[in-house]
């Protein structure tokens, strides 16, 4: 994943408002890197770039080799589908549909029959430890429970990259700890990891840390990598 | 999730909201259901009223001659006497029950101590059939036998009865036209009849023609009917009678006025379109309803997506094409029309059926026939339904569809 001198600009009543301002980074295949910095430092538009849920106002992005700027809804529909997995602070469930509903959204747009839909989800709600909750809708589950289902439906259609904003942010201590440890788990599986942070302790965890402050790149960007391996 | 099940996870959600939306769209069904099924059974009693006065009857009047013809003058009276209608009869079989009548002419009629002042009719027994003039049980029409007799026998219009003798019975009572007895031989059975050319039959009073001719002396008859055997030739079965009647009585065939032509065919084609011109109006103020309950569905489809706007972004996140959330919010819209749609129906074969319910012996209700769910209407309306629900759900869908991801995920 390569940022090339990419900016955002969005429009806010008569003003603009820069949330990125020239950022180039570079993201291996199989990193595991946080990305971490205040609130309105634009650390939630890297992410929203890098997931292609939006695109650059300037510069370039390069997934895989391919430009993404440029790309019409539906590409990057298919582009997110099949190679991104998010993971929102807020979960992000549908609140009507159970746990393995829920876990089989992801599925349903890659067009598998209910009957594989069905069983994949079944599958990877247990990998992450909620077997006997798949008929539970969203209100019925724990925070940590809500948040493996959202890892889940980030895991199932088994994307090389996964997108976590605050994935912690709404969960007490232990839950919380043990969702990071879930997705170190996902990292030493071959995922490329990327976390959205505001917490130190929690940008510690990966492998290298980005910390960006109103829109760029800042000083102090650190490589964990030793460390961790 | 499917579109339906989705729905009615909103349903439970929604309850008031997408009930109220539910019904519009029912009672739309039934507005354009009933009133079409309305304007089909008023059409098809105008065409059988039609009918009442004779299936593709065809009467031939005489008149005055507008042009010299083999010496005469211009201006002479033609009138066709008694036997022409057997000669019609006898020598022109493709013109079926051929037969003429005299009258009416307006008489005293009396019975019992009551008397009234009536239309006699004098008419050949080919009168009945063609004219669809059948007797009531226990009764007959004019026969051959009364024709070669002279007989003074009398069958009466069923309204001519009613007046005449309530609720006894009239057959074989003798009443009196101008002071003369006449044995009555049957009652007509009661008919729809939309038009006619001076009364309708239920009005009138039939003696045998022989009869008519020799107690009145009149010298010609008013009219000559008959029957196209086939409707497909019946242009040239005029043609024929035209000529043979022009031969017969010394007058130039192509004088338009002496050829008095009454055709039921016409009328019937008019009343046709009436009855055309009629459903067509029912259909629009049915569809009409429909449109406006094809608004209610749009506006809560509208707030259907406003509502769900976090849950589209979480679908586009997860790799939701624009189209598949087009065609969710489509097919919820379609869901919900199509529901009401269902109920509607069902609804309106229940309303259809307690309009059959009305007894339609009395006049005007005769016009409503006997209106019933056909499967024509059933297309109709389902296909109705089905327009305007795709263009209630379009708009609301196109919205959701063009939501930003980013955008949605924020809304909360």
């Amino acid at each position: 994943m390569i940022l090339s001198d990419v900016t955002k600009v969005y429009p806010m009543g008569d003003t603009q408002v820069e949330a990125l301002r020239g950022v180039n980074l570079q993201i291996k295949s199989r990193e595991f890197i946080a990305v971490l910095g205040p609130s309105g430092s634009g650390k939630s538009t890297i992410m929203h770039i890098l997931g292609c849920l939006d695109t650059p106002t300037s510069g370039t992005y390069h997934l895989d080799g391919a430009a993404i700027q440029g790309l019409n809804p539906n590409e990057l529909a298919e582009i997110r589908n099949r190679k991104i997995g998010f993971v929102f602070q807020s979960f992000h469930l549908l609140p009507r549909a159970t746990a393995c509903e829920n876990v089989e959204l992801p599925m349903v747009f890659a067009g598998i029959n209910a009957t594989d839909r069905k069983a994949c989800a079944e599958r990877v709600l247990d990998q992450v430890g909620l077997k006997e909750r798949t008929r539970h809708l969203p209100n019925e589950l724990s925070g940590g429970e809500r948040q493996r289902v959202a890892i889940a439906r980030a895991l199932v259609n088994r994307p090389s990259i996964l997108l976590a904003d605050e994935p912690t942010g709404n969960l007490d201590s232990r839950s919380g700890a043990e969702i990071l440890a879930l997705f170190e788990e996902l990292h030493t599986e071959g995922r490329t990891v990327i976390l959205v942070t505001h917490d130190e302790m929690i940008a510690s965890r990966a492998q290298r840390v980005i910390r960006i402050l109103d829109g760029r790149i800042g000083q102090g960007s650190s490589d964990n990598h030793g460390r961790k391996e | 999730m499917s579109a339906a099940s989705h729905l009615i996870r909103q349903l439970k959600d929604d309850r008031i909201r997408v009930t109220l939306t539910l019904l519009g769209v029912v009672w739309a069904t039934v507005s354009i259901t009933v009133l079409t099924a309305l304007g089909q059974s008023v059409h098809r009693a105008l065409l059988k009223g039609e009918k009442g006065l004779g299936d593709g009857l065809v009467r031939v009047a005489g008149g005055v001659t507008s042009r010299p013809y083999g010496g005469f003058p211009r201006d002479r009276w033609i009138g066709f006497p008694l036997r022409d209608g057997r000669l019609i009869r006898d020598g022109i079989p493709e013109a079926e029950l051929a037969c003429a009548e005299f009258g009416p002419t307006i008489r005293e009629i009396a019975w019992d101590k009551r008397t009234m002042t009536e239309n006699i009719v004098g008419v050949e027994p080919a009168f009945g059939d063609l004219r669809s003039c059948f007797p009531q049980d226990g009764g007959r029409f004019i026969n051959d036998l009364d024709m070669r007799q002279n007989r003074r026998v009398a069958f009466l219009g069923n309204a001519i009865k009613e007046k005449l003798f309530g609720r006894m019975p009239a057959v074989g009572q003798t009443i009196r036209i101008m002071n003369t007895p006449f044995t009555v031989v049957g009652v007509m059975r009661p008919k729809l009849q939309l038009s006619s050319y001076y009364t309708v039959d239920k009005d009138l009073v039939f003696i045998p023609a022989s009869t008519f001719e020799k107690l009145f002396g009149w010298q010609h008859v008013s009219g000559i009917l008959y029957r196209p055997k086939d409707p497909a030739s019946a242009q040239r079965t005029k043609a024929t009678i035209k000529t043979f009647l022009a031969a017969h009585h010394g007058y130039d065939p192509n004088d338009p006025r002496v050829w008095n032509i009454f055709d039921t065919r016409q009328i019937a084609e008019m009343i046709d379109d009436i009855g055309i011109g009629m459903r067509v109006f029912m259909f629009v103020i049915g569809a009409l309803t429909l449109i406006v309950a094809g608004v209610g569905v749009a506006n809560i489809m509208f707030v259907l997506v406003q509502d769900s706007t976090p849950q589209i972004g979480i679908k586009m996140a997860v790799g939701a094409k624009p189209l598949h959330i087009l065609r969710q919010y489509l097919l919820e819209g379609l869901a919900l029309v199509l529901a009401g749609g269902a109920l509607g129906l069902l609804f309106s074969s229940f309303v259809l059926f307690l309009l059959r319910q009305i007894p339609i012996e009395e006049e005007g209700l005769a016009y409503l026939g006997r209106p019933e769910l056909s499967l024509a209407t059933v297309l109709i309306v389902s296909s109705v339904l089905t327009l305007i629900a795709l263009a209630a759900g379009f708009f609301p869908a196109r919205r959701a569809a063009s939501v930003d991801p980013v955008e949605a995920l924020r809304y909360e």
